[in-house]
Order: C-alpha cells, then structure tokens, then sequence
C-alpha cells in the first residue's frame, strides 16, 4: 500500500511514503509526492477529495514544481499555477462527459501544496512556498523549530484556501501563499506532510508525547515502509490519526 | 445517586459520539425525501400566483439531488456515498421516482445520477476573475415533476418510509443512521401520524437513531417557527404532534444551520411550522449536510442564472 522508500546520496538522506484512507488503494491515494535531486526540489500536495480530478491535480503541482526552477515568490507561483490549471483543466475539456462531471469539472480541481528547495553548500538554506495545509516542519535536535503555513494542530479542521485550478476565479488565493526560508544545520530533518498526518504530528509534539513521536521518527530513520503503515494505522484506529491520505517526504541532513 | 450521576454522563457521552460516522461507500447512509402531494400543493405560494406549491417543492427536490450527486461524483464516477428515496403521497403513496427508476423505493446514488427524467440546460453567469463576468453553461436534471392530487394520507407515507428504512437498515446496521426529510403543507387525512412517527426515530444504526426532520409550509403569511427547542411557541395540536416526531438536530446539522445564517439553540429540533419558499430551502440544505459538507449554494447560483 506504500510506495517505497529511497535513500539518498550521504549529503541527504530522502524518504517518503504515501498511504492511502484504510481500506482503499493507492491508486485512490489523492495525495502526492515528488522528489527531484538534481533540483533539490521537493514537495507534497493533496488533492480536496470533493473537487474534481484531485488526484491528478495534486500530482502534477508537486510533479511539475520539483521539476522547475523559480517559482519562489507569490507572482511566479501564482502565474505558474494559472497555467498549469489552463492545461489541467483542458484536459478535461470533453463533450462526452456525463452531466454530473461536467458540472463538477467546471467548479474545478483543488489541492493544498507545499514544496522546498534546498541550497547545499558552505551555508546550507532552504526556501519553501505553501498554499493550503500541507505542511513543512523542520526539527533540530529532537525540536519542532520551524512550522508553516499552518503553526499548530488547532489549525487544521477549518476549510483552507487550496491552490485552485481556476486561478481567475478564486484571486483570493494569492494572498494565502505563504513563503518562509531558513538555514540547514547537519542533523536537521525537514518534514513535508500533508493535513492529516500533520495534525497528528504537531498534536503529539504539542503534548509531549514524546513516546510516539521518538516511535514515529525511529520508524522513518529505519525506513521500513510495512513498519511505518503498521503504525499509522494503529494510530488511525482510536481516531487519533484521522483517517485519511498521508504523504511524506522526509529529508535527513 | 452514583448510579443515575454515571448514567447521565454516560448519556451525554453517547450523545457525543453519534452522528459522527464517516459515510463511505462501505458504510453508505439512506435518505429520504418524503413529499406531501396532496390537492392543495397546487395551492400558489410565496405571493406570486403563477408558483404553486408543488411547483417549488420538486424544484427544491431536483437542486437538493444534483447537489447530492455532485458531492459523491469524483471525477467521471458518481460514488455510493448514499442511498436515496423519494417517497411522495397525495391521490397515490409510493416512489416518485419515474423512468428506468421506475417505482423502486431505494437507489444508490450513481443510478440516481445516471437516470433522470431529463436534463435541463441553461447559463450562468460567474466572475471572469478580471472584473467583469462570463457565462457558463449549467445543467438542470429533473428527477421528480409536480404533482398535486388527492388527500393527504401520511400516516400511509410514513409507514412505507418505515418499512423501507428498516428493510435497508437490516443490509446497513452501521454508520452514519438515515435521513428523512419530510414536507407537507397539511394535516394528516389518515390518522395521527404521531405513532408511526415514534416508531421511526425508534429505528437506529449504531451511530445513532434514524433523524426525522419535519417542514410544514403554508401559502398564508402565518407566523413561522423554525427549529424550536420547545413547543411554546406551537400555535395548535398538529403543529405540537410534528414537533413530538421531529429529531434533535445534531451538531453537524447545527452547524450547517449557522453557516446558513438560520438561528438554532442546542435542542432544536429538525422542525418548521407555516414554512414560506426560504425555509423550504434552508429546510432541505441542513437536513442533506449529513457530516458537515458545506451546503451547495444552489440559491446563489440560481439567481446568476441567464
């Protein structure tokens, strides 16, 4: 049910995993990842499940971003996200549809995204950009320092301003962009993670529950995949994690 | 003293939990639509003589459908998310559906979907994101024409509504618990409703006992009272034996109710007295919000409409 996990060159180690909701398959997953070394790039998206062709749409923000340069303020991303909507959404632009996907296409695909680019070298710097409720954590020593665009669990739960492929007719999601950067230290970790699975992050950060998030981070430096869906699934069935796509992409300096 | 103490939290906790299933194709939910079609829904409403009753109620039962099939539709697939009846009564009591439907009581949402009666085509005018506004074409299927005929034998409707929910119930014991969502504009020409009413909200998943919300509307400019929490405000007899039959609103649904703009306290019930054409609307939005979708602005839409 998981896609497998990669280890990377000794600079920096990348994980990721993607699950679906129990009981469906991967192909139903609507949350994405992509990873690119030579760029740096790497991000996360999740498709809203009530909006049209999410999967897709979420596929092909992080896809297309990780594998381009720029994109790093909000008129570039913004710009980049109108065309890469137009060609979405033209993908679709088929007479044959039934009535009830055509209404549902005209409403359009939405996704939440957030992807970082990592500068390595004497200084080494990270600058990310995020529309919606994906998440970026970066921990130092065993601490959450930095978390954007949504800083704690209490954040999650309300309807977020996703990335729209109809841009024209949803402007106010220009002003939900939001961009950080920060600085890299050797044995840092930076966490791309879509609502779910950082609601139940943050959550258990916030409570100190130092046992299950220690279990969670030994189970990612392990990378074993079967291990990782073992207990997340432990941890969807007392509904503390909610039960719902999760990707992750993990990078161990 | 204990006892009763750990019996009352127990209750409260209980109360907590339910209604909040997630509705899966797995655990899908039912939903009825239970439609008065008496003689006097030919009657006009809301103060334009060319509208009558039935007229605006099958509009409202139309929108509520295609919103419910736009919610389970992903991508080309409509997804068995529910499980929906339309039940109407009048000079017959039976399934509105028509066409390849034909008279079955229950239908997974995709069928519904895939077979209305016709679809209807217009435009709608939306923002071109650039100041000015742009038309789009939209799409009006029709599942359930107006019909006003004969008495108004509820207690007949609701006993088919019975027996077709504990039918499914038995197939479905776990989940999210049925909906039924009834509308009329008079009194029962075929008893005291009351009994039969009990009966159904005695029925239940193990998420909760089956939700029966009532909406009585009026051509006369009476005063209305929407989602009581007690019957003081109840101007007779009928008015107080719908709201004996009418659920509590749960959380979800009050918070749909909020979102609406539509006042409620913590006990109301599912219950409109001498509704007029908003409450209608309002009526059938909170009651198909189920697990806190965001309502489908059906109603702004159609006000852009070409």
């Amino acid at each position: 049910m998981m896609s497998p996990l990669k280890t990377a060159s000794p600079d920096l180690i990348v994980r990721h995993v993607l699950l679906p909701k129990a009981g469906h398959t991967l192909a139903e997953c609507e949350d994405a990842f992509a990873c690119n070394r030579t760029t740096m790039r790497f991000a996360v998206a999740d498709g809203a499940t009530e909006s049209f062709d999410s999967a897709s749409w979420a596929q092909r923000l992080a896809t297309k971003w990780v594998n381009t340069s720029g994109l790093l303020t909000t008129e570039e991303f913004w710009s980049w996200l109108k065309n890469e909507g137009q060609a979405h959404n033209d993908s679709w632009n088929r007479q044959d549809l039934p009535w009830y996907s055509m209404e549902k296409r005209q409403a359009g695909s939405f996704a939440a995204f957030v992807g970082v680019e990592i500068q390595i070298g004497r200084e080494a710097k990270w600058k990310a950009i995020a529309l919606g409720d994906s998440c970026f954590v970066q921990s130092r020593n065993g601490n959450v320092e930095v978390v954007f665009p949504v800083s704690s669990s209490a954040g999650f739960g309300s309807a977020p301003i996703l990335a729209p492929s109809f841009a024209d007719v949803n402007p106010h999601a220009l002003s939900a962009i939001a961009l950080q950067s920060g600085d890299i230290l050797a044995g840092d970790r930076i966490l791309l993670l879509s609502d779910a699975i950082a609601a139940w992050y943050l959550s258990s950060c916030e409570k100190q529950d130092h046992k299950t998030t220690s279990a969670f981070d030994d189970l990612l430096n392990d990378g074993d995949e079967a291990a990782i869906a073992n207990f997340l699934e432990l941890e969807r069935s007392p509904g503390r994690l909610k039960d719902d796509d999760v990707a992750i992409v993990c990078l161990e300096f | 003293m204990a006892d009763h103490l750990a019996a009352l939290i127990r209750f409260q906790l209980d109360s907590l939990l339910m209604y909040s299933a997630q509705i899966t194709r797995a655990n899908p939910t039912c939903i009825v639509l239970l439609v008065d079609q008496s003689g006097s829904m030919a009657d006009p409403f809301s103060g334009d003589n060319a509208t009558k009753k039935a007229d605006f109620v099958a509009e409202v039962v139309n929108h509520t459908l295609h919103d419910l099939v736009i919610r389970c539709t992903k991508t080309e697939e409509v997804r068995n998310y529910y499980h929906i009846s339309i039940i109407g009564y009048g000079r017959n009591v039976g399934s509105a559906f028509g066409g390849p439907l034909g008279a079955r009581n229950l239908v997974p949402i995709s069928q519904v979907a895939d077979y209305p009666l016709q679809v209807k085509s217009s435009y709608k005018r939306v923002p071109d994101g650039a100041g000015g506004w742009v038309e789009i074409p939209i799409r009006f299927p029709v599942w359930l024409h107006p019909t006003a005929e004969g008495k108004t034998p509820m207690c007949e409707a609701l006993t088919l509504v019975k027996d077709t929910l504990e039918k499914w119930l038995s197939e479905h014991p776990r989940g999210f618990p049925p909906t039924v969502l009834h509308l009329t504009d008079g009194e029962s020409s075929d008893g005291d409703p009351d009994y039969i009413g009990r009966q159904i909200v005695s029925l239940r998943t193990d998420d909760g006992p089956v939700l029966l919300f009532n909406c009585h509307i009026s051509s006369q400019r009476k005063r209305k009272v929407e989602y009581p929490a007690d019957e003081s405000d109840l101007p007779d007899a009928f008015a107080r034996t719908l709201f004996h039959i009418s659920s509590p609103l749960p959380g979800n649904f009050l918070a749909a109710a909020a979102q609406l703009g539509v006042q409620t306290v913590e006990n109301s019930r599912g219950f409109v007295f001498n509704g007029d054409p908003s409450s209608i609307v309002q009526f059938y939005e909170i009651g198909t919000s189920l697990t806190g979708m965001t309502p489908y602005r059906w109603m702004d839409d159609r006000t852009e409409s070409a």
